[in-house]
């Protein structure tokens, strides 16, 4: 059977049943067909654990495709490649497609709207502006979406100017034109509301158009702030426009032409041409009608790209099947809206939440512009005492600075730890090297506060570049360096500080900050560090970087069986701290494993299982208390796929979509390509590498890896091993416990040596 | 006070418990000594007894009595 035969099923006149024994097959087959001819997809499904599904079709997670291009044509077939709209700082999906895909999402549309306009093409009515084709960054986004809607009309009429402002005169012509007549009107829910609604309710403006039938889209994310509903929206098209068939639209980029039109009723309806699921946010189980979840898409139109089975980041509620009032057929919906994205700690990703541009204090500028930084003595009793004051209040106000991180950083910076490192690395000829500029990373939030203590230690002057996201740990530290500062007992401090948070593009500041920095540091992923180099530096003054690194663990499987249970439960309490502390999103995260099994021991295989198992059950009992969210664990899915399909085929093994915050991948030796490259797991992922000699651990340890925690080895050993071996990577071995601690020795430098210089005898 | 009282006292401050109920008392046997509230039992003992812990000793203070032989080893006698 072929598409086309699909599409002469009535869009709404087959019981679900019915519908199941015709698209079931059929989908499963287009599974086949992209296995065959997309090679990233066929390693994304051989990786992964059998589908025992419903519908035993496997999905794919929607973000996937806006970090791959998939595709399972030739690359002279491309007809397009569509491009979602992306909200600013997000990546667009990109859906790749030929002629024929397109042409059968379009009739597919068609179909479904026949059901509800019929065939005849009707005055249509745009609520958007015609420059939206003439833009071609707009034209991706929006444009696709009208055009595919406009063959249903005629006379197009444009009711938005290029700014966005409704075009009264032209509209009321319009609907004279066709006074009487049904009319078709169209646009996204957002500017029908902020360009019709709104401006119509405030000029008590109205329009004639109860003939009309309006079909908008797009979603009330955009409107959540003002509390708009389609309820809402229904309400005020009626005062304003006397609108009675009003219906929205569920769709997406992914699936284009497969959409969810609202009936009479007000619920969303799967047409005869795709179907639709609710799984569960726990385990990504098929939920029963009734029970939230997330919505995942299937449709078959899917064919020049693997997209016919899509896990969206959207949460619904299945209504009910058959049964709808409107006496349409099949299953009935309700979309709840979008997941909430989680504030992920750790080095790398991307995220848009962006801070409210602050007013630049004139102090920031006068500080940019005066000659010198003030300058002290390494461990200066200024910056110790400071500091001291810090940790107190911190540790103190435990209602206030409840986040781990922060207790974290309290703890660290304790006079009795300062004192330490006063012991280690102070001498009384030690000076600070001036003003240091510190490029922070933007998921570490406590790192800031991390770089500037060792500034102040070290007795420079700091700027401090901070993200221009918002986090609810780094604007708590900000807010409590920025109060302490104002006290007299630290004056001096206060002009040896400017935390100036900014976003990347304004180059003009970092370029200022690096001319008049002695030091720079830079924590951040490769991307930032090479577009911070090319900011110039005085001749004197250096960079200090921090790119992104990935860390590992080595188990001694001996040492873990001969764990009473109490030691195992110690280690795991360890392990988690090391793991879990930053979403296991630091540098000094381990997320490569190599489970040791010496050859003397003579392990036999269900031996070595029985080991693992061991260790797991421990972690996962600790990981209980990971607060792993539907968010994070589709990320954490969506980088396994993503790791699989540009991995050799067999590198990965089991990346199925895990709801538990142990997620384990077996790796094979092929792995280290992808493992030089930087990857490394989040949300507790773990690649797991068997060996029976340390060598083979060597080609693992390259410049890329930092930490390597040792569990049941001896860290003073293992170092004497890597010196031996002649190891280019690995700057810190530590015992478990012990990874996430910052120190003053990080990536294999000393950081207040950087920062300082000594004034010598002789 | 001595030395027992102190050590004593931030037991009973951080943790919430009652003197009768500090014999015994595990790490992570009650909600308050997760691994945070460690922390601030670990910086509470070196400010009280001017002393700097060594991060093993850290990670092996795991019971009311291991913190006793604990400080004991950086001179902090209690009778």
């Amino acid at each position: 059977m072929d598409y086309q035969e699909l599409l002469k099923l009535p869009a709404f006149g087959v019981p679900q049943k019915k519908k199941e024994q015709i698209l079931a097959p059929y989908l499963r087959s287009l599974t086949e067909r992209h296995r065959n001819t997309c090679a990233e997809y066929k390693k994304i499904l051989d990786a992964g654990k059998a589908c025992e599904d419903e519908a035993a079709v496997p999905m794919l997670p929607a973000g996937l495709f806006k970090q791959l291009e998939l595709k399972s044509i030739q690359e002279e077939k491309i007809f397009k490649i569509l491009q979602s709209s992306a909200t600013s700082g997000q990546v667009p999906s990109r859906i790749v497609l030929d002629q024929k895909t397109a042409e059968n999402q379009q009739r597919t549309l068609s179909k479904i709207l026949e059901d509800f306009i019929g065939t005849k093409r009707l005055p249509m009515l745009i609520f958007d502006t015609e420059e939206v084709f003439k833009d071609r960054n707009l034209f991706s986004a929006r444009g696709a979406g009208i055009l595919g809607f406009a063959v249903h009309g005629r006379d197009l009429c444009y009711a938005l100017d290029h700014n966005l402002f409704l075009n009264e005169e032209k509209v009321r012509e319009f609907l004279s034109r066709h006074q009487g007549e049904t009319i078709l009107a169209f646009g996204f829910t957002w500017l029908i509301w902020s360009a019709f609604c709104k401006p119509c309710m405030e000029q008590k403006k109205v329009f004639p158009m109860e003939n009309a039938v309006l079909i908008h889209g797009g979603g009330f994310k955009k409107l959540a702030g003002e509390g708009i509903t389609n309820e809402r929206l229904k309400e005020v098209l009626y005062q304003t426009a006397g609108m009675k068939r009003i219906h929205n639209y569920y769709g997406m980029a992914e699936q284009t032409g497969s959409i969810y039109m609202e009936c009479e009723c007000g619920h969303l309806h799967v047409s005869s041409y795709s179907e639709l699921f609710i799984r569960s946010k726990n385990d990504f189980s098929v939920c029963k009608p009734g029970k939230p979840g997330l919505i995942q898409v299937l449709s078959p139109a899917a064919e020049s790209y693997p997209g016919h089975s899509i896990l969206t980041e959207d949460e619904g509620i299945l209504l009910g099947e058959d049964d709808c009032p409107c006496g349409r057929k099949g299953k009935y919906f309700k979309v709840l809206g979008r997941i909430p994205a989680a504030e992920v700690r750790g080095c790398s990703d991307t995220m848009e939440n962006q801070r409210k541009p602050e007013k630049t204090g004139t102090k920031k500028e006068n500080l940019l512009e005066s000659a010198a930084y003030p300058i002290l003595p390494a461990f200066s009793e200024e910056a110790m005492c400071f500091l001291e004051e810090v940790s107190q209040i911190i540790r103190r106000q435990r209602d206030v600075f409840p986040e781990e991180d922060l207790r974290s950083f309290g703890f660290w910076c304790r006079r009795a730890n300062l004192e330490r490192m006063k012991q280690q690395y102070g001498t009384e000829f030690r000076l600070g090297r001036g003003m240091v500029f510190h490029i922070t990373p933007s998921n570490v939030p406590v790192m800031f506060a991390y770089s500037m203590a060792i500034g102040l230690l070290a007795g420079c002057s700091n700027v401090l570049k901070l993200s221009s996201r918002s986090t609810v740990s780094g604007d708590k530290l900000k807010s409590l360096f920025e109060k302490l500062l104002e006290k007299k007992e630290h004056h001096l401090l206060s002009s040896m500080i400017i935390i100036d948070p900014y976003d990347s593009r304004e180059i003009r500041k970092t370029k200022a900050y690096s001319l008049r920095c002695d030091r720079r540091v830079i924590w951040g992923g490769d991307e930032t560090i090479q577009a911070v180099r090319a900011f110039p530096l005085q001749p004197w003054a250096e960079d200090l970087v921090f790119f992104h690194r990935n860390s590992v663990m080595l188990l001694s499987a001996d040492k873990i069986r001969k764990m009473t249970e109490s030691e195992l439960k110690q280690l795991a309490e360890r392990c988690y701290r090391d793991i879990y502390a930053m979403d296991q999103n630091a540098c000094s995260s381990p997320s490569l494993l190599f489970w040791y099994f010496e050859t003397e021991k003579n392990w036999k295989q269900e031996e070595k299982e029985t080991v693992k198992q061991r260790f797991w059950c421990a972690v996962s009992e600790e990981a209980k208390r990971y607060p792993l969210d539907v968010w994070r664990k589709i990320r954490k899915w969506e980088d396994l796929c993503c790791l699989a399909a540009v991995a050799k085929a067999g590198t990965l093994q089991c990346i199925g979509i895990s709801a538990v915050p142990v997620t384990r991948v077996k790796v094979d030796s092929k792995f280290v390509s992808l493992w030089e490259q930087g990857a490394a797991g989040r949300f507790g992922t773990f690649f797991e590498y068997e060996i029976s000699e340390k060598e083979e651990m060597i080609p693992f340890l390259n410049y890329r890896v930092q930490t390597m925690v040792c569990i049941g080895e001896e860290p003073d050993e293992i170092r004497r091993w890597l010196v031996g071996k002649r190891i280019a990577g690995v700057d810190r071995v530590v015992l478990s416990g012990e990874a996430s601690q910052f120190s003053v020795r990080w990536d294999g430098k000393n950081l207040i040596e950087a920062l300082t210089r000594t004034i010598n005898q002789g | 006070m001595t030395n027992l009282e102190k050590y004593n006292r931030i037991f009973k401050e951080n943790l919430g418990v009652k003197e009768e109920e500090l014999p015994g008392l595990e790490y992570r046997k009650l909600p308050q000594w997760d691994s945070i509230g460690h922390m601030d039992l670990v910086a509470d003992l070196e400010e009280t007894f001017e002393i700097q812990m060594e991060t093993p000793d850290v990670l092996a203070f795991t019971s009311y009595e291991k913190g006793k032989e604990m400080l004991a080893e950086y001179g902090v006698v209690m009778e």
